[in-house]
Formats: C-alpha cells, sequence, structure tokens
C-alpha cells in the first residue's frame, strides 16, 4: 500500500520521468569533463552519491503535507515500517537511475568503465542500498524537524563516514579480484553487515526522533 | 455517557514560552465539546496533545482512563485529529487518497465512502488530482475521510474554513449524526457555526 502509493505520486507525473531522465546525464556529464582523474569508476560511484542526496531529499518533500507536518504522523502506523518503506522505495528509484548514469558513463568512456561486472554489481547493491537507508532517513528526519534541525545533520556523519569510507575501500580492490575473492574480502563483508545495522536502526531512530 | 478523556494538570511551552499550565478537562463521551480562544491561545496545541501527534508536555492525558502515552499508535484509530490544513497526497486524486486512508486506518466500508463522498459533493472531483483543487474542496475531501474512519473521538481543528455555508449545512448535519451514533467530537473554533451544533460542554483557552 505505502510502496503503491510512492510510485503513483512520483510516476504521475510525467515531468518527473524527464526530471529523472536529465538529472543523470546532467550530472554524469558535469563530473566527467570537469574532473581530471583517470579512473570513471571513481567519478561513477560519486555521481551516483550525489543523485542519491538529490533524490532522497525530493522524495521525503512529497510526505510533508502543506502545514509542513508529516502526513503519516496521525495514521495508526508504527513509523518505522513507513520508514522501511520510503527506504525500499528510495532504493528501487536510485537502481533504475544507476543503469542511466552506467549507460552515460559508457558512452563517455568509449565502453565499459569497469572490468568485472559481477564485482560491479554486488557493489553496486550494497552501496546503494546503504546510501538510501541513510539519507532517506536523515531527509525525513530533516523535513519534519525543520528549523530545529540544523545539529540533525551533525548526526549522520558517524553514519555516512564510516560507510563511504567502507565503500572507498571496496572500489579499490572492485578491479582487482575475482568474484569470489571480492566478496572474501573484509571491506565488503563489513559493507553488508553495516547496511543490516543501518536497517534494524535507522527506521527505529526515525520513529523515535519523530514522535520526539 | 462516561467520561472519554481526562486532561490533568496538562503544562506545555514552546520555547520558554508557557502555552498553557494546570490544564483539567473532563470530556464526555457521545458528545459535542467545543474548545474556543483567541489566536495563538494554544487550541491547536491542546489537539494536538490529545492525538498524541506532540509527546513533550507535562501532565496527563487519558483516555478511556489509560494514558495515551502508554497506547502506542493503535490510538489513531480511537482518535482521529482533522488539521486546519488537509493533510492529503498532492500527486493523488482525491479517489486515491480516501482509497488510501480508509485502508491505513480502520474505517467504515464502501458503503459509507460512496454515502460520504455525495454528502459532500465530491463525484465530480474524483479523478482530479488533489494539487488542481481549491483548498474548499481539498476540505472537503479531509471531512470525509474524517467521518470515514471508525474512529470514537474524532477532534476537528478549524473545521469550517475554507467552506461555503452548503458545506456548512452538510458538515454539522453530519457532526450531529456522528455524535448519535455514539462518537464524541471535539472542536476547535472560533466561529458561531459551531453554536447551531448546541454544544454539550465548552471550554475557553
Amino acid at each position: 500500500m505505502l510502496l503503491s502509493k510512492d510510485f503513483l505520486s512520483e510516476f504521475r507525473d510525467k515531468l518527473n520521468f524527464v526530471y529523472y531522465l536529465i538529472l543523470s546525464p546532467a550530472i554524469s556529464l558535469i563530473f566527467y569533463i570537469f574532473n581530471d582523474s583517470q579512473n570513471p569508476l571513481y567519478l561513477y560511484f560519486l555521481t551516483i552519491l550525489i543523485i542519491n542526496f538529490i533524490t532522497n531529499q525530493r522524495i521525503s518533500r512529497q510526505e510533508i503535507s502543506s502545514q509542513g507536518e508529516l502526513i503519516l504522523i496521525n495514521m495508526p502506523l508504527d513509523l518505522s515500517v513507513f520508514c522501511l518503506s520510503k527506504i525500499i522505495f528510495t532504493f528501487l528509484l536510485n537502481f533504475v537511475i544507476s543503469f542511466i548514469t552506467i549507460a552515460v558513463f559508457m558512452l563517455l568512456a568509449g565502453g565499459l568503465f569497469f572490468e568485472n561486472t559481477n564485482n560491479f554489481i554486488i557493489f553496486s547493491i550494497f552501496f546503494s542500498l546503504g546510501l538510501s537507508t541513510i539519507l532517506t532517513t536523515f531527509s525525513l528526519m530533516l523535513e519534519r524537524i525543520k528549523s530545529e534541525g540544523q545539529f540533525m545533520m551533525i548526526m549522520v556523519y558517524p553514519l555516512i563516514i564510516p560507510f563511504l569510507v567502507l565503500s572507498y575501500n571496496c572500489l579499490a580492490q572492485l578491479n582487482l579480484l575475482d568474484f569470489i575473492p571480492f566478496v572474501d574480502t573484509f571491506s565488503l563483508q563489513v559493507l553488508i553487515a553495516f547496511d543490516i545495522l543501518l536497517l534494524a536502526v535507522c527506521p527505529i531512530l526515525f520513529s523515535y526522533s519523530v514522535r520526539r | 455517557m462516561g467520561v472519554v478523556l481526562k486532561i490533568e494538570s496538562l503544562k506545555k511551552s514552546y520555547n520558554e514560552k508557557l502555552v498553557f499550565e494546570a490544564l483539567n478537562l473532563e470530556i464526555n463521551s457521545k458528545s459535542i465539546f467545543w474548545i474556543q480562544g483567541y489566536n495563538g491561545s494554544g487550541k491547536s496545541t491542546l489537539m494536538k496533545i490529545i492525538a498524541s501527534q506532540i509527546e513533550d508536555y507535562e501532565g496527563n492525558v487519558s483516555y478511556k482512563n489509560i494514558s495515551i502515552k502508554k497506547i502506542g499508535y493503535e490510538i489513531h484509530n480511537e482518535i482521529f485529529y482533522l488539521p486546519s490544513l488537509s493533510n492529503l497526497y498532492e500527486g493523488l486524486t482525491i479517489d486515491e487518497n480516501i482509497y488510501f486512508f480508509s485502508n491505513i486506518f480502520d474505517s467504515k466500508g464502501k458503503e459509507r465512502m460512496n454515502e460520504l463522498i455525495k454528502i459532500f459533493n465530491l463525484n465530480t472531483y474524483l479523478n482530479t488530482r488533489i494539487s488542481e483543487l481549491s483548498d474548499g474542496i481539498k476540505k472537503r475531501v479531509a471531512l470525509v475521510i474524517a467521518f470515514l474512519i471508525n474512529s470514537k473521538v474524532l477532534l476537528l481543528d478549524e473545521p469550517y474554513s475554507y467552506l461555503d455555508s452548503k458545506s456548512v449545512n452538510t458538515l454539522n448535519q453530519t457532526i450531529g449524526k456522528y455524535k448519535e451514533s455514539g462518537g464524541t467530537i471535539i472542536i476547535s473554533d472560533n466561529s458561531l457555526f459551531v453554536e447551531e451544533l448546541s454544544p454539550d460542554d465548552s471550554f475557553q483557552l
């Protein structure tokens, strides 16, 4: 019910499709052209990070009424379930956008910019999942808390910095190892464990902070 | 007719500014209770506290002798709060909003839904997105949802705002029927339309 409401709200408007079709190539182009890095793989994930920030903020605003209140606050619904449904929605949306971004990068790089497809896929999934979890939770909290939330962003650092460090370490090994050794790496396993922890903690944190 | 809501020694402040203190109220079941007060006196704050939307206060609010802080989110099936500005999804149509909310809450069924849509004259707008509607029609949609839910207590915050005279009459008739069916209504409004309902009790903030 919650997911179908989100898909209906977001994709009824044809302009939203156009928005996502333009957003990904535009940011990809900016990063690719204005960055001297020789490694398009890092540029790709930096692009995905920025796109996630933008889409999560946009998606969270849909849940705020004209009064500035969270629409679902009056509902007989565990807010952690609502948060989880939002995380799943943004993850699916960002996953689809990532395909557009891959296509743009392949066009700019003149071909595949990663060597091991399986490694790329598995890393993309866990990177997007963790990112969606953190950003969705905090953007929803910020929309709700508004002027009292200027210090809220500080709380996101203890989560997002370790996540980004872990992701960077995984990325460094993505093109160097075969699939099974890559899955066996400490960095990837900790990243997966961190994602599971985030999925468990963030919805509860959201529910507690909004009610308070 | 017993006491359904009891407020004891309620105190609420925002940033050291006192809104109210030592507030004591008893609201009976199957009644219409009118909360009046000048702008900024705390009417909406009181409504939100009763609706469990605000938990940061001193004192005790109990529903059927149980503190509402102990009941949890299930309280929203018993006590429904309708704010002055409608809380609807702008990207969905009237039909979709009503369907969504009627599935989230414990609600009265399709027959009552169709009846309320007809009473509030929304048939011609069902497939229109909320963002494209006037505030008056949005208010009517919100009222349909409010009366569709199987709540025992209905909190209406400035329900007459944006409504035309025909809709005001419709609302008052619906409130009357809601009371007859055993519900309790708490209205926070300064307009004289509330007097037509002959409220059972009132309170001035």
